[in-house]
């Protein structure tokens, strides 16, 4: 080792790229071993299956569903990760289209919902994330609805900046307060949605806060919720 | 004097007596002599009128004068000198006239001719020199009364006298003037009396006669003349012939007269004790001194409020000293400082400071000055730094009304510029005076110094409030990244915690099946069950090694003094039971102590060494070694060296990332967040890291700890998060 190989680093590392690569990392890192633990479990239950009684086919079947909620965990680290990395070129972009889109999505499946959107400005953001941005808030409010139709209407309003805010109101379930302020944290479920992980507000967030914007939650239990998000308005 | 033709008057009614003195004066031989007869005091009269005698003979008894009238008759045309004639019976009178002045006087019938003669030599002789002495007394008296110094002469026998007996009786000086006070040096004064005083003595005090003065002469001294008295009767009672010192007193006008007195002790003299004293006016000299002397004091307070202009700090409580310092010694009653800003044609006004003597009125007034048209317009040019003075009949009426009302005599405002701006300093005046031209100078030179002082102080603000806003803004820039850190941490905790749930259900029934299902699975089933629980595993350490690394940033240090040596030998003894298979030669030389949190810098010893061990397992003889320095900031070095794969210093920067790997995991295990942990502890520690390393050769981990216990930044609420 010679003098002029040396190299100091100190302080802090930058925590935007930590927490990207961390993000990564623990996705990259764990579907490996998820990903042999899962083949390895299809294999024993596919192979090894008739020899199992009842009892052990549960147990197979619990790690089974585990690990694919494990999958899906790791698939949300994914996404948010990729919401650091997109580096799609933002563009100026109507709301109303991506509703009336999500409109016809919803009406092929069935789901009684009325989305109304009255945007009178466009949003300046890659077209990816404002599409799966709109996606995660009106699915969160269909996924919390009411048993009577659900009505979600989407409204802009001028902020100070250059932003733009963005409300999503609904007339589904609410939530309580004391929910309010973690639904935007990862893994976080409010409610009982079965097989849901509770990433899709974090991943709302992440793209919002990746355009410096905010994003809040205001609800009334029984009557709503109002998810309002600020975003860079188009000019 | 010719003496050879001497011209003589002889007066005398009896004519036996004339033709015997005419007889005797033939006689004389010396000088040749013509001689004039009057026989009464008007033929006398006459004949004086009309020649010029050299001596005059007087007999005082005439048929138309007696005595003394006939003298004074004589006297008071004759310009020669008269020698009396008497009988034996009237001696006495001739005498008494001689006193008068006569030259001399001759008794009838007894003198011869010698006599006589020598009596006219004597006679003309002294009537000369009397001439002379007369001459130079007039000169004298001429200069006495127009030397233009109060010259007054004294008799104060009675006075030296009175000292004389009380240093007879044995009295000492201090037992004299032992409780003087005004009244007995009043009366001790009264016993001097006035002989003489010049014009301009009488003038000094202003009386028209000496004895106007005399009557008063107390009157003119107050207290303060005690003291002075006392080094006069010092004076007489040690025989001094001078003394000379400095009084003031107040004159008929009631002005304050400074004189400067020198008393001149005669002596005794023509019967009496007399005493000499001059009185030189020196009030304008004291005055100009007074000026000189003032001046001084106000440029003296100047340059103090100057330097307490140049200091730092609070700039009001500075101004606030400056006018009270400059007001008192300028003599002003009211001193304002005021800013001014332009906007547009007008100018606004803001008073930022103000000191005052009295007369809260007069702040009032100065602000009516300022809020003036008149005064605006001279005010407008700030660069013109030049004294306004404003009086009240300055020819603005509004002006002259508003002084009028508030009792303010005049102001004197000066103007001064600064970087943003200008202002002026007033100083006004409740009473009218004549203000000296330093006054101005010095009104100059304190706005100048306010204006620049205040230019400097705008200049050190604003530097001051950027040098906060960059603090503030990197403080908000490390606050911004340790709040992201913080975030960080707090969602790989939450993540990995999130993370465990499903994995432990996973182990658990897969646990369960390898325990009780063994028997019922095949070979391959068996394999099959054992690569799900190695995944398991896997994941496990992965979501280990996260909750690990968010711990390091949010578990509180409890700072310690750590036996470095012992716990690097405890490491290595530990790690390297974990690796009984390989050689590896351990160094691990005497290590300085130091503070901080023993089981974290345990675990920076565990991470470091065990890459260590884990980077030199193809070598065939694995050398790692640990040493330590206390360095020159106090802080103790720790190196551990090993002679591993080594690492491309470009890439050194990324090693302390977390799941940064340089290496690939088939080739070496990890997980790639130990050297994030070190980071972080060493870091919490105020320590740094430093790597250094060359491929294939080697990698040396330094870090740096402290002796003393460390601030830390991380605040308490994550203790409650991470302990939730």
């Amino acid at each position: 080792m010679t003098a002029h190989q040396t190299q100091t680093t100190r302080g802090f590392a930058d925590p935007n790229s930590d927490h990207e690569r961390f993000l990564y990392a623990v996705s990259h890192d764990l579907q490996e071993p998820l990903r042999m633990v899962t083949s390895f479990l299809r294999l024993l239950e596919v192979k090894a299956g008739d020899n199992l009684d009842e009892e052990a086919k549960r147990y197979l079947d619990m790690s089974m569903e585990n690990a694919d909620r494990m999958k899906q965990m790791i698939y949300a680290l994914v996404d948010l990760s990729r919401v650091g990395r997109d580096e799609e070129a933002p563009v100026s972009i109507d709301l109303n289209t991506i509703i009336s889109e999500l409109r016809c999505v919803y009406s092929a499946q069935g789901v009684p919902i009325t989305l109304e959107a009255d945007c009178a400005h466009a949003v300046w953001m890659s077209p990816t994330l404002a599409v799966r941005l709109l996606r995660i808030l009106v699915e969160n409010a269909v996924e919390n609805r009411k048993s009577e139709s659900l009505h979600v209407k989407i409204t802009t309003a001028v902020e100070s900046g250059g932003m733009l805010c963005v409300s999503i109101a609904d007339n589904g379930k609410g939530m309580q307060p004391v929910f309010q302020d973690k639904v935007f944290d990862m893994f976080k479920r409010v409610g009982s949605a079965p097989g849901k992980i509770g990433a899709g507000l974090a991943l709302a967030r992440a793209i919002v806060q990746k355009y410096g914007g905010n994003i809040e939650l205001e609800s009334q239990e029984g009557w709503g919720t109002i998810v309002s998000f600020t975003i860079p308005m188009a000019t | 004097m010719n003496y050879l033709k001497t011209h003589i008057l002889i007066v005398e009614d009896n004519l036996q007596d004339f033709i015997i003195f005419k007889e005797i004066l033939s006689h004389i031989r010396d000088f040749f002599i013509q001689i004039d007869h009057a026989d009464s005091l008007t033929t006398a009269l006459e004949k004086i009128n009309n020649n010029e005698f050299d001596i005059i003979f007087l007999d005082l008894f005439l048929p138309d004068s007696y005595g003394q009238d006939t003298f004074a008759a004589v006297r008071s045309i004759a310009i020669a000198p008269v020698v009396i004639l008497s009988g034996l019976s009237d001696k006495k009178i001739a005498l008494d006239i001689v006193k008068q002045g006569a030259q001399d006087y001759i008794v009838k019938g007894e003198f011869d001719a010698n006599l006589l003669e020598k009596a006219i030599v004597y006679s003309i002789e002294r009537k000369k020199y009397q001439e002379i002495l007369e001459e130079s007394e007039r000169r004298s008296r001429s200069i006495f009364e127009s030397i233009g110094i109060a010259i007054a002469e004294y008799d104060y026998t009675g006075f030296y006298n009175l000292i004389q007996e009380s240093k007879a009786s044995g009295i000492t000086y201090e037992a004299f003037i032992e409780g003087l006070d005004l009244d007995r040096v009043r009366s001790y004064r009264e016993q001097m009396r006035v002989l003489n005083m010049n014009p301009e003595a009488l003038m000094l005090y202003g009386f028209e006669q000496k004895e106007d003065f005399e009557n008063n002469i107390t009157s003119f001294y107050g207290e303060q003349f005690v003291d002075y008295f006392k080094e006069i009767v010092r004076a007489i009672w040690n025989d001094r012939e001078e003394l000379v010192y400095e009084i003031p007193f107040r004159g008929r006008q009631n002005q304050i007269i400074h004189t400067l007195k020198r008393w001149r002790f005669l002596g005794f003299q023509s019967g009496f004790y007399r005493l000499l004293v001059s009185t030189e006016d020196v009030t304008r000299i004291k005055e100009n001194e007074e000026k000189v002397y003032r001046q001084s004091m106000v440029m003296e307070g100047v340059a103090e409020a100057a330097s307490i202009l140049l200091g730092e700090g609070e700039i009001s409580g500075r101004l606030q000293k400056v006018l009270e310092l400059a007001g008192k010694s300028l003599g002003g009653a009211c001193m304002a400082i005021y800013r001014f800003q332009l906007e547009g044609q007008h100018i606004h006004y803001r008073r930022t400071q103000l000191w005052m003597r009295d007369a809260l009125s007069l702040e009032t007034a100065v602000e009516g000055i300022l809020s003036s048209e008149t005064t605006m317009k001279m005010v407008a040019d700030f660069n013109r730094s030049v004294p306004i003075v404003i009086h009240r009949n300055t020819g603005d009426s509004e002006l002259a009304r508003i002084l009028e009302a508030y009792n303010v005599e005049f102001t004197v405002l000066t103007p001064f510029q600064t970087k943003s701006g200008g202002g002026c300093i007033t100083l006004s005046f409740d009473r009218r005076i004549v203000t000296p031209d330093y006054i101005f100078s010095a009104m100059m030179t304190l706005s100048s110094s306010v204006g620049a002082a205040m230019a400097t102080w705008t200049a050190r603000e604003q530097l001051q409030q950027i040098n906060e806003e960059l603090e503030q803004r990197v403080f908000d820039r490390t606050e911004k990244m340790r709040q992201a850190i913080r975030e960080l941490e707090s969602f790989s905790y939450s993540v990995s915690h999130d993370l465990r749930a499903p994995l432990r259900t996973i182990s658990g029934f897969t646990g369960v099946l390898h325990e009780e299902y063994h028997d019922q699975l095949d070979a391959d089933g068996r394999k099959f069950l054992e690569n799900i629980r190695r995944g398991a595993s896997e994941m496990s350490q992965l979501i280990d090694d996260l909750l690990n690394f968010s711990r390091t940033g949010r578990k509180k240090l409890n700072f310690d003094q750590v036996d470095m040596t012992q716990l690097v030998n405890d490491v290595v003894a530990e790690l390297s039971a974990q690796v009984p298979e390989r050689v590896i030669s351990f160094e691990v030389r005497e290590l300085p102590w130091c503070v901080g949190d023993q089981s974290m810098i345990r675990l920076v010893l565990v991470n470091f060494i065990w890459n260590a061990i884990k980077f030199t397992k193809n070598e065939a003889h694995a050398m790692i070694s640990v040493d330590g320095f206390v360095n020159e900031k106090g802080f103790c070095n720790y190196t551990i060296n090993d002679n591993g794969v080594g690492f491309n210093m470009a890439y050194a920067d990324k090693l302390f990332g977390v799941f940064q790997r340089l290496h690939q995991h088939e080739d070496f295990d990890g997980t790639g967040v130990g050297l994030a942990i070190v980071q972080r502890i060493v870091s919490r520690h105020g320590g740094e890291v430093v790597a250094y390393g060359e491929e294939n050769i080697g990698a040396k981990f330094s870090f740096t700890l402290p002796r003393e216990a460390q601030d830390e930044w991380e605040s308490a609420e994550d203790q409650e998060e991470f302990s939730a």
